[in-house]
């Protein structure tokens, strides 16, 4: 048994840590604990794409071979209670050659109306983009409301209300996206959390 | 250190070193890695199963096993989806959709059961426990609410729980009598159904069916709307509705307020919308194959111009033609009907879309501009439904059986969301039709929604969108798969100790080919027993394949997302990206 353990630890240093999943473990690190709230510990994004530190008491959400495929590298933080909707933090590098978007300018496009161009409807409320500095470098801060259908397909209208608040942050190659997604009653109460992983962002030039 | 929580790490340690280190300086040592693979997969372990589906050499050796390559192939692909699935983002207001998910995946003949998971639901929390330790607490109160745990259904202050079933009441001393300990020897369809008797009881338990849930609340609404509008009412007809039911109100004020559009009156809107339709507004038989006819050519014109649309017109023009025809739905915008390759559009849709507009049936037949613009209001869903008839014809094309997986309609849900998103930004009408409707009409507010959704989200994760938010019910193709090789390779085992004579006996009574490949995943995880030997060895070939269908899916998601790109989601002259700092 110990000649085994000693190989697993020796293929632990060759491969990285994975946890039972088979997926990476993110790099933790312990970090200053938040004077209330959860607890955080560093992640790293593969390949040094960006770091961030995200609160242990959520769960992280990985799709890495779609990531590869996409030129889109992400992971999505789920709060451990959420009502109709999660609450999820989404940190996001779009690679220069990324499929979905053509720039952070379509990107901050697509993201600031509805399909129809409207920045107000009966469901949904776009605040106007704003240009911000965070930590020095130049981003754009959108925010908005929507009522959003659970079943589509269906008859049934039932929706839910979301707040959401947008970094966009434009690299040399790529950009990067912070999203905090929230059922509006739920969106004060975790935004604290948004702030302090957008606060620890570290992404490249 | 014990030797369970020894166990983890060293398959995760084997599995990464597999990914990692393989190539020619393993290949002499892949007969031991699927040896490792067969152990670990067998204890249900996902980390191994997923390496072993990346590791070509050892997943080849296996194949080469006619009986035992396929029913490792079905474990693994099994592991693998229930792993990605559990990593979706699932919360409390979800978990009757993962109990969907979840119900066609364990049961007594899945191939989850034979690696320990089920088909008990609760061994899903012992796997969870083993294998997803980390998971937060809240997610796993919601798989436990998802396999209806008892203690979750029924609280923790009884054991045992009695119900009416059918003529057997209980208040005759009749009922039926639930304990915990029956309750925790059921599969989740099991205790889906006895939860479905309860309903009918008790509205408590509607809490664990979302369309029951969702039924109640659009009849809360209506109440409410219906009650506002009587205060417009005469004595006259305020006598007429007393003491109706609630849908007879609703067609009764229809009557009232007749003429159709609701100008705005959001509670008039509801009530038109959710109403029967008149006489005057329903397209008999007759009317509906005319207005069918005409729809094609009507919905080709429509289509033309855009990426999505000629990609559908491309398609017709090599299958042709497209057929459209228009009848009730149950419940659905619109079908493919794969027996007369035809796409099915919803009457009732169109019937509501003429109550709103103050339309006829008369009208509509005399009306070519009638028709064109009901074609306009339908053609995001031709386009949705075309892209089922693409899949059905590349599949007829390979011979290949092809289950309804996730995949189809990421697919087809992609394709709408791009066709809607350039036609609302390139035709004034059609923006239009769709804007105002949205007032009235959940079915243009969806259409409008769901390419809002695509293009902001983009291709990745709208894929997720789809999996997890609207067809969390469906199996992915993975899943598929294995429920299907897992029966199937189990049968050709049992199979292969008959003697040729005995098969060929066998044989002459079963399910043939064809058959066999109209069926469901469920329905053929089912019935391997009843179906042809070459057709199952048939069917085990596509799916031992799955390369085949994925990169078909792969090629469509590439059109989409590159089409996306180019395009612009909005009309309006929108602000160019805001200048740089």
């Amino acid at each position: 048994m110990k000649k085994l353990l000693s190989t697993v630890m020796l293929f632990g240093l060759c491969a990285g840590a994975l946890s039972a999943d088979g997926t990476p473990a993110a790099p933790a690190a312990p970090a200053a604990p938040a004077a209330t709230g959860p607890k955080f510990k560093k992640y790293v994004m593969d390949h040094g794409y960006f770091s961030c530190t995200v609160p242990v008491t959520w769960s992280i959400n990985r799709e890495k071979e779609r990531d590869e495929d996409y030129k889109i590298f992400e992971i999505q933080l789920l709060a451990p209670k959420s009502d109709k909707a999660p609450t999820s933090i989404f940190v996001s590098y779009y690679a220069a050659e990324n499929e979905d978007f053509d720039g952070y300018e379509d990107f901050i496009d697509r993201n600031s109306t509805n399909a129809l161009g409207e920045s107000k409807s009966e469901r949904e409320n776009y605040e106007p983009v704003k240009k911000i500095k965070l930590w020095g470098r130049r981003a754009f801060e959108l925010a908005r409301e929507k009522l959003v259908f659970l079943h589509p397909e269906t008859k049934s209208d039932e929706s839910v209300q979301l707040k959401e608040k947008i970094y966009v942050l434009p690299a040399k190659a790529g950009f990067y996206v912070l999203h905090f997604s929230a059922e509006k009653p739920a969106f004060e109460e975790s935004l604290p959390v948004f702030e302090k992983v957008a606060k620890s962002f570290k992404g490249k030039p | 250190m014990n030797a369970l929580s020894a166990r983890k790490p060293v398959f995760a340690a084997l599995a990464a070193l597999f990914l990692l280190c393989g190539g020619t300086a393993f290949a002499q040592k892949a007969a031991d890695r699927l040896l490792a693979y067969e152990a670990a997969i067998s204890s249900g372990n996902p980390a191994a199963a997923v390496a072993f589906l990346k590791d070509r050499e050892a997943f080849n050796l296996a194949a080469a096993d006619d009986v035992k390559g396929p029913a490792l192939l079905g474990k693994a692909e099994a592991l693998k989806d229930l792993r990605d699935l559990l990593a979706m983002p699932w919360d409390k207001e979800k978990a009757n959709k993962l109990n969907d998910a979840l119900s066609i995946r364990i049961d007594a003949d899945k191939p989850l059961a034979k690696v320990g998971v089920g088909p008990e639901p609760e061994k899903l929390l012992v796997w969870l426990e083993k294998y997803q330790p980390s998971y937060p607490q809240s997610k796993k109160t919601v798989v436990r609410t998802a396999i209806r745990q008892w203690e979750i259904v029924f609280g923790t202050m009884t054991d045992l729980r009695e119900m009416s079933w059918g003529q057997a009441r209980v208040l005759q001393g009749r009922g039926v009598t639930v304990t915990k300990d029956s309750w925790g020897s059921m599969v989740l369809s099991e205790r889906n159904a006895v939860i479905a008797q309860l309903m009918k009881q008790d509205q408590a338990f509607i809490i664990y069916n979302d369309q029951v849930l969702a039924a109640k609340k659009d009849s809360v609404a209506l109440q409410a709307s219906v009650d506002k509008v009587k205060s417009r009412l005469t004595p006259e007809q305020l006598a007429q509705l007393s003491g109706k039911p609630l849908a007879d109100q609703a067609y009764l004020l229809g009557n009232f307020f007749d003429g159709g559009a609701a100008k705005g009156d959001s509670d008039l809107a509801r009530i038109h919308a959710a109403r029967d339709s008149l006489p005057k507004e329903v397209l008999p038989a007759q009317q509906r194959d005319l207005l069918g006819g005409m729809m094609g050519p009507a919905v080709s014109k429509e289509l033309a111009g855009t990426k999505a649309g000629q990609k559908v017109l491309g398609f017709y023009a090599k299958e042709g033609p497209l057929k459209i025809e228009i009848r009730p739905l149950d419940g659905k915008y619109s079908a493919y009907d794969p027996a007369t390759r035809t796409i099915v559009l919803n009457s009732e849709t169109i019937q509501q879309y003429m109550r709103v507009k103050g339309y006829t049936a008369d009208s509509v037949m005399r009306s070519p501009e009638q028709v064109a613009e009901i074609a306009k209001y339908m053609s995001p869903v031709v386009v949705y439904s075309s892209a089922h008839h693409m899949q059905d014809s590349w599949a007829r094309k390979q011979g290949v059986y092809k289950p309804h997986v996730q995949e189809d309609e990421i697919e087809a849900m992609s394709l709408e969301g791009l066709y809607t998103s350039e036609k609302l930004r390139k035709d004034k009408v059609f923006r239009s039709i769709m804007d105002s409707s949205r007032g009235f009409s959940s079915y243009a507010t969806k259409r409008v929604d769901i390419a809002t959704e695509f293009s902001a989200s983009g291709s990745k994760r709208f894929a997720t969108t789809v999996r997890q938010r609207y067809f969390s019910g469906l199996p992915s193709l993975d899943s598929a798969a294995s429920q299907v090789l897992g029966a199937v390779s189990e049968e050709l085992e049992r199979r292969s100790a008959l003697s040729v004579q005995q098969r060929a006996q066998n044989d002459t009574m079963n399910l043939t080919l064809q058959e066999a490949m109209e069926m469901t995943p469920e329905e053929l995880a089912g019935s391997a027993g009843e179906i042809r030997t070459d057709a199952l060895a048939k069917i085990e070939r596509d799916l031992s394949a799955l390369g085949v269908y994925k990169s078909r899916y792969a090629a469509s998601e590439r059109d989409s997302r590159k089409a996306l790109k180019t395009i612009k989601t909005s009309a309006s002259a929108k602000t160019a990206a805001p200048p740089a700092l």
